[in-house]
């Protein structure tokens, strides 16, 4: 069983930095995930554990032993680093049946011909491509390819397994089941894991602890749960699909509470935060997921209820969703097909008003990180 | 392969201070490239380096001498340096401009018309462009022979006059064989644009109201112009190289160009004057390196292919009763560029001296076969195209593979020195390779070795081996050879169980082509064999030279069906290979 430790990591091409300064420590057994937008560094990470790239600082070690020290100029190829991959375009030798693929990394550990042929014929059962040994590895399906894959990269029990986007080119049923077969694998060996991801979903369903990584630096890291509840930036609130994002101001602070007001508006909201690190007068910015907004129609009068008109809707079969004018900010809301009943066919028509309610402990008080983030590249739309 | 091993062992030698950049693979750093951009400057830089040194000297490869600029001035002073190159650019640009729009007729009846014939253009055009410039300049000679050559001997018996219709050995014939061969250059280089033209423009012409001519002049020809203008300087080029054709068959009318000059320069003068020659040649390089430059400025060093938009099928234009005029034109081309040549190089070598009437018989092969310095060069040719071709691929395939997998700057200088023989014309580069190899200690003992001319025919096919592989090796997607190394393969492992096998198919054809260029190259051979070792081309020149055409010819058939037995023997292995590996090209 072996961790992975990388500490200052960063990789230059040129000018241009692809990873500024990562450190990140792996416990053995651990499936971690590399979260982020396109172009953020993950790939380059990852190619720097393979040893496919040179990192320009920092070190990395594999179990105990280091593989990468720019200071002492210490560097370990991939042939010689234990690690199995699987690349997002398969990468199958075209030349090789699928058995030969599985088995290329035994020949080359100089295993015997027939311990190697019962592994190999072992990961392929498990990879349910026990039958398919024998045929060309290009004739098979995208999915199955990508099963090859799997079982070529695990075939000699590496310690640490690093999966660059393998799912990516399937589709999204297919992708369900090999996610599965993935982390049970994982399981299965005991193998510590590295997967690269952009799909937020996959990531928090597959891994023990997410990375989340925005311009070649480690934005936030934590277990899904806290990423998905409690994100600590803005940036990271958008990319685990927080719909809204707001910039808000501290009017007051109770115990375990804050007071916020909407900027632009006049509405106050209540949530919950017991980290003291905010007073009055703090310019902020407030998550929350459109799902927990519940749109009521009339006049509550209730604290912690905005009021507003609607927009727009859009009915997306089972919800619908709500884009509401509040003061002159837009706020998306959802309306569950359970609560379809609540409203008369017009009471969501445009220009009509409606309250928006958002219960306090579901709102994640932010750093006012500079602009309104990646939101702003979408369009306002619903 | 030389530097294979940089990566694997890396981190056991590495100690804090020895301190030196790692690397993934062996070429990907800038000191994994130096040996081999050390080799690339020895074979492809030094030639041209002592050529320059060489028209400042005052002897010959080799001997003593003081800085001169005699040479220099005496040369660039002398009237008939001027006439040949006068002489260079008429023949140059007449069949240029013959070959070229030759190409594009052909180019337009395949492309767009239902011309009968036309699909046969295009695999005589690879044929042509396939055969030594040797076949063309000695079986023209015998065809257009005033005497006894086949058309001439024909229009006697058709007409009854006693006068010769044609003469090969004249400013006409010189034009017309190299036009020949240029026009199907020029073709294959075209019809990939003319193939990518986007339709969907020239519809619209028509949709506006020009006619289908209109339309062909107005938009095919303009979007072209490009292509065609780098296409043009090209063959321009190739026109000034000219060597064999030229040697043959201007040389008897006393029309010099600038390679035979260099040639007779050193060939026919007692004692020769090397200083001369180079000064001259010196002049053909500028002149060539200054195209090659306007070349790639004016195509962006696009390689000819990317002209337009997607490529869909449309109906061909029927053209009516013009295209029996079309199938002639065509089947006037086949004619004259290998049906008769070949024909006529059959025939002659069948006859015991050419113009012997009717009588055919083996003997000239018989004579051939079983004496011993024929065999020797027959044997040297086949050991210079087939090993010389595969050292020549071996080192392309290092060169490209260097090149893509490299990321510092210095993989652009390693490109430009790949090119650089491209620029030198045969017998300059022969020349160079001459001042390099003599003046070097151990080289010298090699001078005049079959080994020796092997060497300089790798330096001289470089360019196109390199191409040839090229496209090859950048489709190999990194991912394959990234999942080798992970797999625990060192580097050279990679290469010999991914990489190679891969590119299989494209290195035995490769290797086929350039045996071929190889095997009938005559300028190398001309200035660096010696008497007692020529290769084939030298000797066909020779017997041909002494009049002995029937056993020229009967030499040069000998070599061509051995040629043609190992294009059998590649396409065979060829064939079983990408049925093997028939399904890469499913892979995304
Ligand atoms: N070989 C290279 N040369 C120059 N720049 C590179 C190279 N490889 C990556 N980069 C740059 O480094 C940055 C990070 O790239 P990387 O491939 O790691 O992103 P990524 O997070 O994997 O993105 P994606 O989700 O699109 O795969 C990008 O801006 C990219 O342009
Ligand atoms: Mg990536």
């Amino acid at each position: 069983m072996s961790g992975v430790r990388i500490a200052g990591l960063r990789k230059e091409y040129g000018s241009a930095v692809a990873v500024q300064d990562i450190d990140l420590d792996i416990a053995p057994g651990e499936f971690v995930a590399l979260l982020g937008p396109s172009g953020c560094g993950k790939t380059t990470t990852l190619r720097c554990l393979a040893g496919l790239e040179v990192p320009t600082r920092g070190e990395i070690s594999i179990g105990e032993k280091p593989v990468f020290s720019a200071e002492k100029s210490l560097f370990v190829p991939p042939e010689k680093r234990k690690i199995g991959m699987v690349f997002q375009s398969y990468a199958l030798w075209p030349h090789m049946t699928v058995g030969a693929n599985v088995g290329y990394p035994l020949k080359l550990a100089k295993v015997d011909k027939k311990t190697a042929a019962g592994q190999v014929q072992d990961l392929l059962q498990r990879v349910h491509l026990g039958d398919r040994t024998s045929q060309m590895a290009v004739a098979l399906s995208g999915g199955q390819q990508q099963r090859v894959a799997l079982a070529r990269a695990m075939v000699n029990r590496p310690a640490v397994m690093l999966f660059d986007e393998p799912l990516s080119n399937l589709d999204a049923k297919l992708r369900l089941s090999m996610r599965a077969q993935i982390r049970e694998l994982h399981d299965e060996f005991g193998t510590t894991s590295v997967y690269v991801t952009h799909d937020q979903e996959e990531a928090i369903a597959l891994a023990d602890r997410v990375v989340v990584m925005n311009a070649g630096l480690i934005e936030q890291l934590g277990t899904p749960t806290q990423l998905y509840t409690r994100p600590a930036s803005a940036f990271v609130a958008d990319f685990m699909g927080f719909q809204n994002v707001l910039p808000a101001r501290v009017e007051s602070v109770l115990p375990g509470e804050l007071v916020v007001s909407l900027t632009g508006t006049p509405s106050l909201l209540r949530l919950h935060d017991d980290s003291g690190r905010w007073g009055p007068g703090d310019e902020i910015a407030i998550a929350f997921r459109s799902g927990h907004v519940r749109v009521r129609i009339g006049d509550s009068t209730s604290p912690g209820v905005l009021r507003g008109r609607v927009r727009r809707t859009s009915y997306l079969g089972s919800s619908q969703r709500v884009l509401v004018d509040v003061g002159g900010v837009a706020i998306r809301a959802q309306v569950d097909e359970g609560e379809f009943a609540l409203f008369g066919p017009d009471d969501l028509a445009p220009g009509r008003e409606v309250d928006l309610e958002i219960s306090a402990d579901t709102i994640v008080p932010l750093a006012a990180a500079g602009a309104p983030v990646a939101a702003s590249t979408a369009p306002v739309g619903v | 392969m030389s530097d294979i091993e940089t990566g694997g062992d890396v981190a056991t030698t590495a100690k804090p201070r020895t301190a030196r950049m790692p690397s993934t693979g062996p070429f990907t750093t800038a000191r994994g490239l130096l040996p081999l951009i050390v080799i690339s400057l020895f074979l492809f830089a030094l030639p041209i380096v002592m050529l320059v040194v060489g028209a400042f000297r005052n002897a010959a490869p080799g001997a003593p001498a003081q800085w001169s600029f005699e040479a220099f001035v005496r040369t660039y002073t002398d009237p008939a340096s001027y006439t040949t190159l006068g002489n260079s650019v008429i023949l140059a640009g007449s069949s240029t401009a013959i070959g070229v729009v030759v190409a594009l007729v052909l180019a337009f009846l395949v492309t767009r018309t239902t011309t009968p014939l036309r699909r046969l253009v295009t695999p005589a055009m690879v044929l042509v462009v396939a055969l030594p410039p040797l076949f063309y300049a000695i079986s023209w000679g015998m065809l257009g022979n005033p005497t006894i050559g086949l058309i001439n001997t024909v229009w006697k018996q058709l007409s009854g006059s006693g006068d010769a219709l044609f003469d090969v050995n004249s400013w006409a014939g010189l034009i017309l064989v190299v036009s020949l061969k240029n026009a199907a250059f020029a073709y294959l280089l075209i019809i990939g644009p003319f193939r990518a033209l986007d339709r969907s423009l020239e519809e619209a012409a028509q949709v506006a109201g020009a006619g289908r001519l209109r339309t062909i002049l107005g938009i095919d020809l303009v979007m072209l112009a490009p292509a065609i203008t780098g296409v043009t300087i090209l063959t321009f080029v190739i026109g000034l190289e000219a060597f064999d054709v030229p040697l043959f068959l201007g040389t008897p009318a006393g029309i010099d160009v600038f390679s035979t000059q260099i040639y007779s320069l050193i060939a026919s003068r007692s004692p020769a004057d090397y200083g001369g020659a180079s000064a001259i040649s010196l002049l053909l390089v500028v002149v060539v390196i200054a195209l090659v430059l306007l070349q790639w400025r004016i195509l962006g060093r696009r390689r000819f292919t990317t002209v337009g938009g997607k490529s869909y099928r449309t109906e061909p234009w029927n053209i009516g009763p013009w295209r029996w005029v079309g199938a002639v034109f065509i089947g006037i081309y086949l004619l004259v560029a290998i049906v008769a040549p070949l024909f006529q190089l059959v025939l002659g070598s069948l006859q015991p001296y050419f113009g012997a009437g009717t009588v055919y018989s083996l003997a000239n092969y018989q004579k051939l076969l079983t004496n011993h310095t024929t065999v020797t060069a027959l044997q040297s040719t086949f050991f210079v195209g087939l090993v010389g071709g595969l050292v020549a691929m071996v080192l392309a395939l290092t060169l490209v593979y260097a090149i893509t997998h490299n990321e510092t700057r210095l993989r652009r200088l390693l490109d430009m020195l790949t090119w650089l023989p491209y620029a030198v014309p045969g017998v300059v580069l022969s020349l160079g390779l001459a001042w390099t190899y003599v003046s070097l200690p151990g080289f010298r003992q090699l001078y005049g070795s079959v080994f020796l001319v092997a060497l300089a025919l790798v330096v001289a096919v470089t360019p196109i081996a390199t191409r040839a592989i090229q496209p090859a090796v950048i489709q190999i997607n990194r991912e394959l050879e990234e999942a080798s190394r992970v797999s625990g393969a060192k580097p050279g492992r990679m290469v010999l169980g991914i990489v190679l096998p891969l590119i299989m198919p494209s290195f035995l054809s490769g290797w086929f082509v350039v045996a071929i260029v190889m095997s009938g190259n005559l300028a190398i051979p001309i200035l660096l064999s010696s008497s007692t070792s020529p290769t084939v081309p030298l000797l066909v020149y020779q017997l041909y030279g002494q009049g002995q055409t029937s056993q020229a010819a009967a030499l040069f058939v000998i070599m061509l069906v051995g040629l043609l037995f190992g294009l059998a023997v590649v396409a065979v292995i060829g064939r079983i290979l990408s049925r093997r590996f028939g399904r890469t090209r499913t892979n995304r």
